[in-house]
């Protein structure tokens, strides 16, 4: 299932485990405005359980979850 | 904690100084140190279709296997049973990503406390069902209840927090991770064995020496009894709950 939207800024987050990608995505999610898009690309599986309820807590947006071979693409919206 | 040991507590109290000295040490880490040095790290090819292909078929002999743990294990029935009982406990924390440090770290880091929720029912269980054992006798009240002093215990309570964050995982976590074959764990698994392995004697033998056991027991103080104890264990563990609730609205403590 590809998502069709271009994103705003890209996080390459490829090799970094737990807690790391969270942090980073909460942290760009931050500086970014309202209505940009956030393309997270990683490798670490616990994210893929953990984001939803993350960026649902921030209030923000999953747009959806890209899996390619053992990397994971997360597309979410700033609200 | 379970076992109605002071010490749980105090450590309990490291650890989450620990970890928040070590949230913010991160959030230093990807301010400061560029991207590549930080996901620096071997790159494995991915396994071949065929290796896929049989993957479950052999997880289901591995399944059959378990389950008969007991009578492979021949004349020594109690280490069969504890095999499989383990097994299957490893499998049910690694289907659920159950990881201790969640609990303490995601009221600290996201804000969400159901983690933390669930480990704090899951304790209680414990205090009862321990309690219930050590009440009637049948495990010794000294099981699991060391005498460790309160600052000794606090300080390595920050450690651990520290270390558990950096490493991503806390004792259980650190086990299913290294299940799955994340070398990072595998690394902090050894250094965590080789660490206990190598100062335990020493530390052991210097504090039996001195300090006295009894101390940390809480259902052993005379003030307090058991109805004592109870009540603190319990007390302690709604005040922590209440905390995390209250957190997740408030987001008062989330450190990033």
């Amino acid at each position: 299932m590809a998502i069709d939207v271009t994103p705003d800024v890209t996080l390459d987050l490829k090799g970094l485990s737990c807690p790391m990608p969270t942090i980073k995505i909460k942290g760009q999610l931050k500086k970014m405005k309202s209505g940009q898009v956030l393309l997270a690309i990683g490798t670490d599986p616990g994210t893929k359980n953990d984001l939803p309820g993350t960026v649902k807590k921030l209030g923000d947006e999953l747009l959806g979850i890209d899996e390619e071979d053992g990397v994971f693409k997360y597309y979410i919206k700033k609200s | 904690m379970a076992a109605m040991s002071l010490s749980g507590l105090y450590m309990g109290v490291g650890i989450i100084i620990g970890l928040i000295l070590a949230l913010k040490y991160t959030m230093w880490e990807i301010e400061h140190i560029p991207s590549n040095i930080l996901s620096a790290g071997i790159n494995l090819p991915s396994p071949p279709t065929a290796w896929k292909k049989t993957q479950p078929y052999l997880g289901w002999i591995l399944l059959i296997l378990i389950l008969f743990m007991p009578v492979i294990y021949g004349k020594h029935v109690k280490l069969g049973i504890l095999a499989t009982i383990t097994l299957l406990s490893g499998f049910v924390m690694h289907r659920a990503r159950f990881c201790f440090a969640r609990t303490f770290r995601d009221p600290f880091m996201t804000g969400e406390s159901w983690p933390t929720q669930s480990v704090i029912l899951s304790i209680l269980v414990v205090v009862l069902g321990v309690s219930i054992l050590k009440w009637l006798g049948i495990v010794p009240w000294h099981r699991y209840v060391f005498p460790t002093g309160i600052w000794i215990t606090i300080i390595g309570g920050i450690i651990f927090g520290f270390g558990m964050i950096l490493a991503g995982g806390c004792g259980s976590g650190t086990l299913w991770r290294v299940g799955e074959g994340q070398i990072k764990l595998i690394a902090a698994m050894i250094t965590m064995a080789l660490s206990n392995a190598l100062t335990k004697p020493w530390l052991w033998s210097k504090i039996i020496a001195r300090k006295n056991v009894t101390f940390n027991y809480l259902p052993g103080h005379e003030s307090l009894g058991w109805t004592g104890a109870f009540i603190i264990m319990i007390g302690v563990m709604l005040i922590w709950y209440f905390f995390v609730l209250w957190n997740e609205d408030s987001e008062k403590f989330v450190v990033i």
